[in-house]
């Protein structure tokens, strides 16, 4: 079974491509190269791993589809948001971030959980401080990472 | 200089961190927490050995050598995070009371590594196949005749039998003993004919256990002549008269025999249609060596007088899968795999541009600068005992490849050569760290050879190579050219590595 695979739906204008797996080496875009939308929504949500390997091909994929089309990034996981943060041209220009993860630890019950966050969840990059843990329910969970490097890919003010 | 600052070790794309006397993380980079996948309270005060699953001593070694002589990098270790295995290289330095540690991430280089390999040993066999099968298809395209060839013998033998047994129906045998004796002779030369034609086909389809790669020494002129003992029943059934001209003296490379008949019969099978498809009167193939010493090859030519090569399709020809035949009549990989064979040999195939007819150069280095380009990637390790190159100089193909043989399970490097003259112009340009040389040679003999080699090349070791009549010459040019020893024909493979291994003791 591959280590990658996409899952693809086209409405109207849009396509929504589903990530799953490992993007790396072996990684094949084939089924997304044609792509012409108007946007393109591309879900992370289960995406597990990605390697320099993987990095590349995502960027040459990518910077020859933001040209044309209008490029959403939802549900990133750490592991997106931490290339998005280190790699030029993994978000291109002009692209959105809908949706992604952040790391969250509670004090009182020892949970960790990832959050779903979007930007506008974000003020001069700093997490929010009122969430409640979803096991305990106690509000106020920690952002269990640092703020400055974590939100980096987001404006300051 | 000064150490870098925490929010420069912050900038780096590889995982940094300091550790304390008790190899506790004190400050890590934000590369070392996605590397681990942990957040900063779980890394922070934590011992190096619980946040990499490595053996305890890894660390300890690590910070001994650090405290002992400042710095330490370690070995390549290999590690698993969740599901990722990952190769690593850590780089430790002594900062006042803390170790600095830095690393460099070899995981995606390793693994491709691993990648490049196998896809190329699964793209070695899948030539191999190519290769076979384009054997089978030449073969296949042959039989028509490789038949007419073996009917013709057929024919001899059966009209023999039939008078052997007329003879023997006579009263007494000893009247027809001349008959007799004719008959059998020409039904064992046609039987022992049909032998040679069938071991040639078998032998061309014969898949060597250790692949194509394997070469040895080979004398160019049974290359041709094999080849042409298997197409000559084509060429008599398109009425093709060859004419063959190959000049005194050896002409010796390094090759695989199979393969080289490969190219040859692939020329002649082009040339064969070419010509009758065109219908040419009198239709001619032309094969001939030549010797170039300044470029220091040997080429061999295969040109026909049929319609040659157009201009539209010249530049396409030793593409994969390019075919000027009918669909079915050709695959379109035999110029291209002719072409890869001829590199295999670091030579090269082209097609000469020629008025009136095809012209194909296969050109080949002299078996000295084969011996050396096959030997490249041990000329790195030259450095003691172990890697001497030792030139042989014999005009005979068998005892260069015996010579080769027995220093294959060495660490000696094997240099051939046919002829002293040849092996003076390649020690111009080449180093060797000893030669052994035939006393009995066409051109000039060992002893002329090593006086010329004595004036230019200075004190390497010189034994020579003959049988026992040998002894005279030797025992005259020992002092007076500072000869080594003698080996003397025939000789073991351990009476060779000794001589050299004693010569090279002192």
């Amino acid at each position: 079974m591959s280590k990658f695979q996409i899952d693809l739906t086209l409405n109207a204008g849009q396509a929504i491509v589903s990530l799953e797996g490992v993007m790396d080496e072996d990684m094949v875009l084939e089924k997304v190269q044609g792509l012409n939308e108007e946007t393109l929504i591309f879900d992370f949500d289960k995406v597990t791993s990605i390697n320099s390997c993987g990095i590349r091909d995502w960027i040459t994929f990518i910077s020859s589809k933001a040209t044309d089309s209008k490029i959403v990034y939802r549900k990133c996981p750490k592991v997106i948001i931490e290339q998005l943060n280190m790699v030029k041209g993994f978000l291109p220009e002009g692209a959105q971030i809908e949706s992604f993860y952040a790391p969250f630890f509670c004090e009182s019950c020892e949970n960790e959980e990832m959050v779903l966050l979007s930007p506008n969840h974000i003020k001069g990059r700093k997490a929010p401080t009122n969430l409640p843990c979803s096991q305990c329910k106690t509000e106020g969970i920690e952002f269990d990472a640092l703020e400055s490097q974590y939100f980096h890919f987001l404006p300051e003010a | 200089m000064t150490i870098l600052s925490t929010d420069e070790l912050d900038l780096l794309f590889s995982p940094a961190f300091t550790l304390s006397e008790e190899l506790k993380v004190q400050y890590f980079n934000p590369a070392l927490s996605t590397l681990l996948q942990l957040p900063p309270r779980k890394i922070k005060e934590q011992k190096v050995k619980e946040l990499f699953p490595l053996d305890e001593r890894f660390w300890n070694d690590l910070k001994e050598r650090t405290q002992e002589q400042g710095s330490a990098i370690s070995e390549e270790i290999d590690f698993s995070i969740g599901s990722e295995n990952y190769t690593f290289v850590f780089r430790l330095k002594k900062v006042d009371s803390l170790i600095l540690c830095v690393s460099n991430d070899l995981s995606v280089e390793k693994s491709l590594h691993g990648k490049y390999r196998e896809q190329l040993e699964l793209l070695k066999k899948s030539h191999q196949q190519v290769v076979q099968a384009d054997k089978v298809r030449a073969l296949g395209e042959l039989t028509a005749g490789i038949s007419h060839e073996i009917n013709n013998p057929l024919t001899v033998a059966s009209g023999n039998n039939e008078l052997l047994g007329f003879a023997l129906e006579t009263e007494d045998l000893n009247e027809q003993r001349e008959i007799l004796t004719q008959c059998h002779g020409n039904i064992d030369e046609a039987l022992t004919r049909i032998q040679t034609i069938i071991a040639g086909m078998k032998g061309f389809l014969h898949q060597d256990s250790q692949g194509e790669d394997k070469k040895e020494y080979i004398e160019l002129k049974s290359v041709i002549d094999n080849s042409l003992k298997l197409t000559q029943g084509t060429l008599d059934s398109a009425s093709i008269k060859s004419v063959v001209n190959i000049p005194e003296g050896g002409h010796v490379v390094l090759g695989n025999q199979t393969r080289l008949e490969q190219i040859v019969i692939n020329l002649i099978q082009n040339a064969t249609d070419s010509m009758r498809d065109a219908g040419v009167l009198n239709p001619t193939l032309k094969i001939d060596l030549k010797r170039n010493p300044e470029k220091h090859q040997i080429s061999l030519n295969i040109s026909d007088n049929g319609p040659g090569v157009s201009t539209e399709v010249k530049d396409q020809i030793f593409e994969n899968f390019f075919t000027t035949k009918e669909m079915g009549k050709g695959t379109g990989l035999g110029l291209s795999l002719c072409q890869k064979i001829a590199e295999d040999h670091q030579g090269s195939l082209r097609l000469i541009d020629k008025e009136g007819g095809a012209h194909f150069e296969l050109c080949l280095p002299i078996i000295e600068v084969s011996s050396f380009a096959s030997n490249d990637e041990i000329f790195s390790k030259l450095n003691d005992i172990h890697g001497k190159k030792i030139l042989v100089v014999d005009n005979d193909v068998t005892i260069l490849n015996l010579c080769q043989k027995f220093m294959e399970s060495t660490s000696f490097i094997f240099i051939g050569s046919t002829g002293g003259e040849e092996a003076l112009e390649v020690l111009n340009k080449y180093d060797v760290d000893a030669v052994i040389t035939d006393l009995n040679m066409p051109g000039i003999d060992g002893s002329t050879f090593v006086k010329h080699l004595r004036q230019s090349y200075g004190p390497v070791p010189v034994f020579y190579l003959s049988d026992t009549s040998g002894m005279d010459q030797y025992k005259k040019d020992k002092e007076a050219l500072n000869l080594s020893g003698m080996l003397v024909k025939p000789f073991k493979s351990s009476e060779l590595v000794s001589l050299l291994e004693e010569a090279f003791k002192g």
